[in-house]
This record gives structure tokens, sequence and C-alpha cells, in this order.
């Protein structure tokens, strides 16, 4: 049994972002607003992403831009604690469990759970079998009458180095349990199936469990990208996601990571809004690896006082994995529930990008998991040729960053991609 | 607050630690076994050719750049490594001034007139080789007769390369060993004669992920099979495909000189048309030609088809998905 994770202290103020790579939520509360932990204070009009929810009971002080998680500065609701653990917000009575499915998907989303993984989709939209979810509500979402076939429980990590999921299989595995009826149910697939790496041992009782619950395990290589869900689900299925969407709907399947399995089904079994995230703490040059448990929101500077031994003098530290993560310039940063993992690196630990020409190794080409040309792309982008790189499939490119891994100039490949597709979506925006 | 001195770039963080300078070393160590080779059949004359184009090829890389104004970038070792292939595709009794001539032109029409490393349209070994054997072609065409060490039995019986001797007398070539001409017993330019050595480099790169196979086995397979219909028609007059796999250019060509990166396709149907381009084409210059030897020149000319075959290439994860 591993150890249980350590709990930090309640932080004296947390910062939750209200802006994600698949859009914004809006405030419902104003500075000077007293809240409570657990209560709702900002929502999506549209009623299509979660909502965002207070993770510390005390006062709004401001809301305004912070830097976020994803490598840049997002509108944040900045809460002070009043010092105290309250009574959090419930969501139903004690002891009175949502059983309709509608009012469970309803609850997944109201209590503000979201997912490490970028999807194009909320939790609740992807999973959901299209009896329960209105067309009216999402005409924009193409494949929602499809029945989905498969629903995948992701418990590999997305990326080298992280051990989060793993790790929840065996300090969770009492709520994963739990959530194998629920999503089955609200899912309506035909096959469940948990995929684990082939090293995971996973413990007599979840075994049991699993087995029970009708869940296939399968086993995947410990090799990235395998556990990014179009290489998942082509993995398990055979069937190939269509890029650029990426919509797993459309083939059928849902993949949804343990993690994320866990906090729904705690929520739906207590009532109760999650308000802590287990986040990995890595510093590999200081053999320093451990597994925290803190409010959703807690700044990595006021975590760090907490943390023995504490990562010292980081020249470069990353949220959210080695390789699909985001350099941070401060430290007065925010841990929300897509962190996943903080990385510490030492100024020896990494070697900077060259601003060299390719020189046509080849290597990016043949270990591209989306069969691109990573070696033309970054040229086309880097000399302007946007177009042509569209025409090279620029937007089919997942940035899982393989090819910078193996690029032997060190070429900023991931870097030369963004810029591209960020220039071409503002050539599209001035038309 | 201050704030700390954070390095901020983009994803990914980690690096696996190839660089330009471990490819050029995986690549020389590969190069090892066939100069050993060379070097054991034909002996110190083999030593002073690969010497000489190897020191040519690095002060002339280090002058262009200093004169250029480049970075000096003459350490990473892919000068050395062109002027050593080059070394080792020249007989061991060309004169000092003739390998000179060729590491020089390799590296600076070859390689840095063309575009630098990795960008030249064409194996910069090969145009060095062209220019010396275009120019002084009756000087490269004197090979030595092996001598090798520890009593091995010598293959005296020929008096030229194998190519040279299955044009000049058939019935004299069916009677050389395919194991001579596997293990370079025979007279041939300084790296080309041993092919198990070739072999265990190419293998050893293989193996280091520096090359795929699609190449080498095309070209390999295709030479066997369009050699193979001729010998079916008439085996009299052209040799066995074996024997033509195994002798001139062959396998240093099929692992060290069609690959070289940027002179060659990166798809994988690419890598196969091309290979099957310089397998078809040195088959065909060889037989007909009025070149003995096909291999630098089929691969010149892949070389030049190169842009086209690149376009060929495998359908895009996700692209134009059929949803059922």
């Amino acid at each position: 049994m591993a150890l249980e994770p350590k709990s930090l202290p309640l932080p004296p103020r947390v910062v939750l972002p209200l802006e994600f790579p698949v859009g914004r939520v809006e405030p419902v509360v104003r500075p000077g607003a007293s809240v409570r932990e657990g209560q709702c204070i900002a929502r999506d009009e549209r009623g299509i992403l979660p909502d965002v929810r207070a993770s510390i009971s005390g006062k709004v002080s401001e809301i305004r831009p912070w830097p976020g998680p994803f490598g840049r500065d997002a509108l944040s609701v900045v809460i002070e604690s009043n010092g105290s653990e309250d009574e959090p917000v419930r969501l139903f009575e004690e002891g009175r469990p949502a059983r309709a499915m509608q009012d469970q998907l309803r609850l997944i989303s109201e209590a503000g759970i979201r997912e490490a993984d970028v999807y194009p989709w909320p939790l609740s939209v992807r999973i959901a079998q299209p009896a329960l979810t209105p067309p009216v509500l999402f005409p924009f979402v193409p494949d929602l009458r499809r029945p989905l076939d498969f629903l995948i429980l992701n418990a590999v990590d997305r990326q080298p180095g992280v051990w989060l999921r793993r790790y929840a299989l065996d300090v969770l595995a009492e709520e994963i349990l739990e959530s194998l009826p629920i999503f089955k149910a609200l899912s309506g697939a035909e096959k469940t199936l948990l995929a684990v790496t082939r090293q995971q041992v996973l413990s007599e009782s979840l075994d049991r469990g699993l087995r029970m619950a009708g869940v296939e395990v399968v086993r995947c290589p410990d090799r990235y990208p395998v556990a990014l869900e179009p290489m998942l689900v082509q993995h398990l299925t055979g069937r190939e996601i269509p890029q650029p969407s990426g919509d797993a709907r459309a083939v059928g399947t849902a993949v949804l990571d343990v993690i994320t399995a866990a906090r729904a089904a705690q929520t739906l079994r207590d009532g109760i809004p999650p308000r802590e995230i287990l986040v990995q703490i890595s510093s590999p040059s200081q053999w320093i690896q451990s597994f925290v448990r803190m409010r959703e929101g807690t700044l990595l500077r006021d975590a760090l006082e907490h943390l023995s031994p504490e990562p010292k003098n980081p020249a470069r530290v990353v949220c959210r994995g080695p390789f699909l993560g985001h350099a941070m310039y401060d430290l007065e940063v925010p841990l929300a529930q897509e962190t996943e993992m903080v990385l510490f690196q030492g100024a020896d630990d990494f070697t900077p990008y060259e601003d060299e020409p390719c020189i046509n190794c080849g290597r990016c080409v043949q270990s591209c998991p989306m069969r691109l040309f990573p070696n033309e792309l970054s040229r086309s982008c880097e000399y302007g040729r946007f177009e042509e790189a569209e025409e090279n499939d620029l937007f089919r490119c997942i940035e899982c960053g393989i090819c910078a891994y193996v690029c032997p100039v060190r070429r900023p490949m991931v870097h030369l991609i963004r810029f591209g597709k960020h220039e071409l979506s503002a050539l599209r925006e001035e038309r | 607050m201050k704030r700390p001195d954070l390095h901020v770039s983009m994803s990914p963080f980690v690096h696996s630690g190839i660089s330009v300078r471990s490819i050029m070393r995986d690549n020389l160590l590969a190069l090892l076994p066939i100069f050993l080779a060379g070097v054991f059949y034909y002996g110190f004359p083999a030593l002073r050719v690969v010497a000489l184009c190897a020191v040519t090829a690095v002060l002339t890389e280090l002058l262009w750049q200093k004169v250029m104004g480049q970075p000096i970038r003459v350490l990473d070792g892919s000068a050395l490594y062109t002027g050593i292939l080059l070394g080792l595709v020249l007989s061991s009794f060309v004169p000092w001034w003739l390998a000179v001539a060729g590491a020089f032109t390799a590296i600076v029409v070859g390689k840095h007139l063309l575009g630098g490393l990795g960008n030249h349209p064409f194996n910069p070994v090969i145009v060095g080789w062209a220019f010396v054997q275009v120019s002084y072609g009756a000087r490269m065409a004197d090979f030595p007769i092996p001598h090798p060490l520890f009593g091995m039995q010598t293959g005296q019986y020929l008096a030229d390369p194998p190519l040279i001797a299955a044009a000049e007398d058939m019935e004299m070539a069916s009677w050389v060993p395919w194991s001579d001409l596997f293990i370079g017993n025979v007279p041939a330019e300084i790296g080309t004669g041993c092919v198990l050595a070739v072999l265990l480099g190419g293998l050893y790169l293989l193996f280091r992920r520096n090359l795929t196979w699609h190449i080498p086995a095309a070209f390999l397979a295709s030479a066997w099979m369009f050699a193979m219909i001729l010998w079916q028609i008439d085996p009299d007059v052209y040799p066995h495909p074996t024997y033509h796999v195994l002798s001139g250019w062959m396998m240093l060509g099929a692992f060290f000189l069609a690959t070289e990166k940027g002179t060659a396709p990166l798809s994988g149907p690419g890598m196969l048309l091309y290979g099957v381009g310089c397998g078809v084409l040195t088959m065909i210059i060889r037989t007909w030609g009025t070149y003995v030897e096909g291999v630098p020149f089929a691969i010149l000319l892949m070389n030049a088809l190169t842009p086209l075959l690149d376009r060929v290439r495998p359908r895009a994860i996700g692209r134009n998905v059929e949803i059922a």
C-alpha cells in the first residue's frame, strides 16, 4: 500500500483561475464578498463548462488576471482565507444522493470537476449517453447522437516522470471502484476498459472489484505518448480519432482519467464539492518526489513553505509535466485541478533550445505519433509559410513534444508549431 | 516581492541528449570496422589515404567557417565523418594530392556551397569522389592486391576488383568464391571490399537508430532481384545476383552513402522508392553503362529525386477519417 499523501494546512489565500483552454467562465461574486468553501463563484453562461467553486472560506479580495497553470495569465478570483475550516456548501442533503442520471451529470458539472487532459468538451458532455444530452443544448457538438461503444478509464500517466494516476490507483482505489457503476450507467457504453501500464500491480481488492464491475483491465506499454487520448483510443480500440477536432465521440469512445472519476464518485456520494487536489512535486536532481494534498488554488510559494525537503534554487519551474507542461515565470502560480505535477529543474538539468537550422536527420519524422513531418512544419512556421504548414497537417499536431525531445540541434519545435497555429488562427479572425 | 530568476521556455522541458556530435560519434564508430578491415587488407597506404582525407576535410571546414564568419562547428565531427568516408571509397594507391583535392571538394562544394550540414542536395562524399573520378579517373583505377595478415590466404587470383574482373572475363569471375567477396579478400577500394565490416557498421547504425531499414533493404533487394532477372536470362553474360550485391560499392552505398541525411527522403514509402531507384539504377549502370561501378551515380541521380520522393508520404493520423 502506498503512503498516504501529505496534507498541507489551510493556505492563507487561494487563486482560482476562470480561463481554460476550452473557454472561460464568468464570476458570480464581487470583490469584497464573503464566500463559504464549496460555494459557486463562477459559472459558464452557456451551461457547458463546469462551475468554479471556492476551495476555502473567506473573502474575495480581488478578481484580476493572474499567472495560470496553462502558462498564460488567466482572469482569476483571489480569496483570502478567514483561517477556519467551515462546513462546506452541500450540493444535496446528506444521505440523499442523486439517483437520476440527469441529476448526476448536472452535479458533476456543478461541482466544478475538471480534468488534467485538454479535451474539446467537458466531462459531462463527453461521457453522457445520447439520451442524456439534449442536442438542443449542444448543437455545436456534432457527434452527441452517437452511442458510446467504449468507455476507457485511464490510469496511465500522460507523460514520463508523472506518477499521479498510478499512485491514485492505490490511494483512491475505493473511490475509483465506486465510480465504475456510475460512469458505466451514465455513458451506456457497451464495454468499459481500465487502461493501466504493463508494470502496474493491482491490489487484490481492486482486482476483485474490477471483475465484479465487469471492467476489463487492459495493459499499455509505458511508452509516451500512449496515454494521450488519440493514441490511447487507437491503441485500445483500433479506432482513429479525426483530427484536428480531436473529438472521441466521433468514433464512439470516451476517455476519463481515474482521478477525475474518483473525484466525481466522491462528490456524488457525499454531496460536497471537492475542494482539495492531489499534486505531485518532483525535483529529480534533488531526489525529491512527493505527493501532496492541498486546497485547490493554493499558490506554489505557499505550498513550498510546508514541504520538506523543499526544492531549492530552481532554475526552471514547470507545471503540468515535463512534456506537456508550461514553464512558470513566477512562484505565485496557483495549483489547480489541471496542474497534476510541478517539476523543479536546476540549472544543470536542462539544455536550452538553440536557434539552429534543421539538419534533416529525420528523427522527428520517425518518432512522430501522428505521422507528421515536424521538420517541415517547424521550417514552414519559422519562415512564415503558414498556409504551407497547414496543408501539411499543422493542426493535426497534438504538441506532444517528441520531435523537440529527439532533435539533435535542439530546435524549439513545439514553440514554432504553436506559433504557426496561433498566427493562422489570428489570420482567420481578421477575415 | 522580488520575483525569482526563472527560466521560461516552451515544452518539452526534457531532452533525449541526442546531438549532432553524438550522431557523428555513432557514425564514426560504425566506420571503424570498415577502416580496420581496409588497413588489415591493404596496410599502411590505406591508413595514409584515409588520414589525408580526414585531415583535409576537417581543416577545410575550419577554414570555411572562419572565412565565412560562421560559428565554428568543426568539432561536431561531421567533417571528420565525410573525410573518412571519402577516404574509404578511394583506392589506397591514389596520390596524396588526389585525396586532398577530393576531400576539399567534398567539403567546400558538396557540403557548404550547396547548403551546409544536412541541407546539401547531394551526398558530399560522392560529390568529392565524382570530382576526382571525372578529373583523374585513370589515377584512381589502380587497385592493390590484398595482403592480409595472420597467414590468411590472399585472393591473388584476381588482379582487378571483382566487378572489373566480371566485365572482362565472366569465366574468371565465376571462380571467385563468395566467401572471399564477403570478407573482402579481393582488390577493391579501401572500404568497399570487406562486406562483413560494412554490415557490422550498418547493423550498429540500425541498432543506434541512426538509420532505418528502409533504404538499405530496398536498395539491396531491388538490386539483387534486378540482377536475378538478368542472370536468369543468361548466366554466361551476367554475373550472379549475389556476386553483384557482394562486390563493389553496393553494401557501403546501401548503408552509408545512400542514407546520408538531407539527401535521402524521410518518409517510409519515400525511402523505399528511393532505395528501389538506387538499386535498379545501379544495376542498369553496371550492366549497360560506361562505368563499371554504378552505385555512386545511381545515388547521385536519386539524390536529385529526393525532394519529389519526399512528397510521397503516409496519411497523417486523424486525417480524412471515415466516421462510421
